[in-house]
């Protein structure tokens, strides 16, 4: 089960990023994700949506929690929207318990996400 | 130089007569030149002959041909004396490996006193004296005579007495060490029964930054003094001592610091409190480390109506001293928020404002749990901030999931929150848990998760326990199921409504009577 984290950033289209979560996000593997998604981003300025497809994603703790948050700030940051893909029913279950969900895809919830920043 | 077998010498050449003036042609060698080529001669050695003749040290290298040998004499006085340094460089070189060894082996200011002295005394005096700097009177101290055991003592003195000793312990820089009359040295300095001083060297020993403390070397009177190069590797010794000792005295501080925090953010003894029984059980994601992200407190009422108490579990992301800071300063707001207890989603709320903010997203999930003893039973208001809801173990062994969810605190600018209402009768109890319990990896192949379902089937074996049975059993199944794994911190927290008590005038056997 312990299989460390891979992340793969790709651009697909320029204003478009998608970012592979493959392994756990926990304790042990925390930042990998954070400083894949800064420094890329820092090097195409024009990306408007970053797309973690977490399909792949298997075992995410509280600190794996706290990574998406912390992406979920610099996507912010750089002008860009953040959106979990392909959410297996643990992630899910997760964001619902923590009532992250909203805050984090900001799906159906763009005042908000504007409101944040 | 030649000389044939008879002993007799056939030649000579310029260096040689000038070395052996008594030696010459036709005269026999023995008592003619230095002893011990003579006899080498005779032994009729092969190989090199070393001696000295005079002030300066040869070789004599044998060449022999039919009936003679010639003798071939070098000069090696420079290459001896640079020998004999350079073994006594690495004596000393491996002394101090090896008292850097010993000095360090111990973090403790006393232990390495010890050690320093012994050493001193040992390879580099009859005596040694080592004092340590002091906030008090008196001066924490290690006297040590060569091949004796170091006796500790506190001296009551002015260090001034001895030249040096005073600057050498507030710590001004290294001086050269200084050279003492003897005769002027204060008793205190002299171990018992040492006998007369013939010199004595003050050395102070530098810290990092702080004093370290002072090396007081001693000399019995018959004995040659400290020569410049011995004086010099007294000071090799004093700087390792030296830094030996102000770490070992800066890690007595951090200990001591580390002490007190620990004391402020150890989970608390929890015990019955306004007729409801609380009991908690606390394990730290580092064996060895008391202080993590997980946190409970028991609170008694402070609001103007009733009992109610307010029980909070909680979990700070992150693992060890960082979080453990942070849930330090999450349990001091909440004592201060206590009076807006009655209202969970406020008081949330204004949690959620103090701590929001910070620039490392670290959050904090948690349960806020109000309890109300009423008659038997004791009713309960729950509210989960992101938080794994509690459970309810029933009298008859049914496990319910407490129905409240809320969000996370301290990083979302708005905070949602439900809080449940629940009646606990007799022997029933609330079980609030972190996730480090149910995240817990283990089991068979040591990869799985201990998860919800084991957890309640636990749990559901626990109905009709005193609470801290039910918490000692839920800690001690996940501790199994990890093994020698490694976990996150986990904390459980149990509520129990009591189930009454035997009088103890029926006996405590059979059916009798309860008391509320």
């Amino acid at each position: 089960m312990t299989t460390g984290l891979t992340c793969t950033w790709t651009t697909p289209e320029d204003a478009t990023a998608a970012v592979t979560i493959s392994g756990d996000l926990e304790f042990a593997t925390a930042g990998t994700l954070l400083r894949l998604v800064t420094e890329r981003l820092a090097g195409h300025p024009g990306v408007r949506d970053v797309r973690l497809d977490c399909g792949e994603l298997g075992f995410c703790d509280s600190s794996g929690l706290s990574e998406l948050m912390k992406v979920h700030r610099v996507v912010v940051e750089a002008g860009a929207r953040l959106h979990l893909d392909n959410r297996q029913p643990a992630l899910d279950r997760l964001l619902l318990r923590t009532g992250t969900a909203v805050y984090l895809t900001g799906e159906a919830a763009d005042t908000r996400a504007r409101r944040d920043s | 130089m030649v000389v044939d077998r008879s002993g007799t010498v056939r030649a000579l050449n310029e260096a040689a007569r000038a070395l052996f003036p008594a030696a010459g042609f036709g005269r026999p060698a023995a008592g003619t030149i230095a002893d011990w080529l003579a006899e080498a001669h005779q032994r009729g050695s092969d190989e090199v002959a070393r001696g000295e003749v005079g002030e300066r040290a040869f070789a004599a290298h044998p060449v022999p041909h039919g009936e003679a040998v010639t003798w071939w004499l070098i000069d090696e006085t420079e290459t001896r004396s640079a020998r004999e340094a350079l073994a006594r460089e690495q004596e000393r070189t491996a002394f101090l490996s090896d008292a850097s060894a010993a000095l360090l082996g111990s973090l403790n200011l006393d232990r390495c006193m010890e050690v320093a002295a012994r050493l001193a005394a040992q390879h580099l005096a009859d005596a040694a004296l080592v004092l340590a700097p002091t906030t008090g009177a008196t001066f924490p101290a290690v006297s040590c005579v060569r091949g004796g055991e170091p006796t500790r003592t506190r001296l009551e003195i002015d260090p001034d007495e001895l030249p040096g000793l005073g600057e050498a312990l507030q710590g001004f820089p290294p001086v050269p060490s200084r050279w003492l009359d003897p005769g002027a040295a204060p008793s205190w300095v002299l171990p018992e029964g040492f006998g007369p001083v013939g010199s004595i060297v003050v050395t102070p020993l530098p810290g990092h930054g702080v004093p370290a403390g002072a090396l007081v070397l001693l000399r019995r009177g018959d004995r040659a003094s400290f020569s410049d190069s011995e004086e010099l590797f007294a000071r090799l010794f004093a700087a390792r001592a030296g830094a030996a000792m102000s770490a070992a005295r800066v890690f007595a501080l951090q200990a001591s610091i580390t002490d007190t925090l620990m004391r402020e953010l150890l989970p608390p003894t929890l015990e019955q409190l306004g007729g409801v029984e609380y009991a908690g059980r606390y394990r730290p994601a580092r064996d060895g480390e008391r202080i993590g992200g997980d946190f409970y407190d028991v609170h008694s009422a402070i609001t103007a109506e009733g009992e109610e108490s307010l029980a909070v579990l909680g979990d700070v992301c992150g693992k060890g001293l960082d979080a453990a800071v942070l849930t330090g300063k999450i349990r001091t707001t909440l004592r201060a928020l206590l009076p807006m207890a009655d209202d969970h989603h406020r008081l949330l709320d204004l949690l959620n404002r103090t701590l929001g903010d910070n620039a490392d997203a670290r959050y904090v999930t948690l349960v806020l749990a109000s309890a109300r003893r009423e008659g038997a039973t004791v009713r309960l208001r729950v509210t989960c901030a992101g938080h794994p809801p509690p459970l309810i173990v029933r009298a008859d062994g049914r496990v319910e999931e407490v129905d409240s969810q809320g969000s996370l605190i301290g990083v979302l600018p708005e905070i949602e929150s439900t809080t449940a209402e629940i009646t606990l009768h007799p022997g029933e109890t609330c079980l609030l848990y972190t996730d480090g319990i149910v995240e817990a990896k283990g089991g068979p192949l040591g990869d799985a998760m201990f998860g919800e379902e084991r957890l309640e089937q636990a749990v559901a074996e626990c109905a009709n326990m005193p609470a801290d049975a039910v918490v000692e059993r839920v800690q001690m199944l996940a501790s199994q199921w990890i093994g020698r794994g490694s976990h996150d911190d986990m904390a459980v927290l149990a509520i129990t409504a009591p189930r009454g008590q035997h009088l103890a005038a029926v006996g405590g056997h059979g059916r009798g009577r309860y008391t509320a």
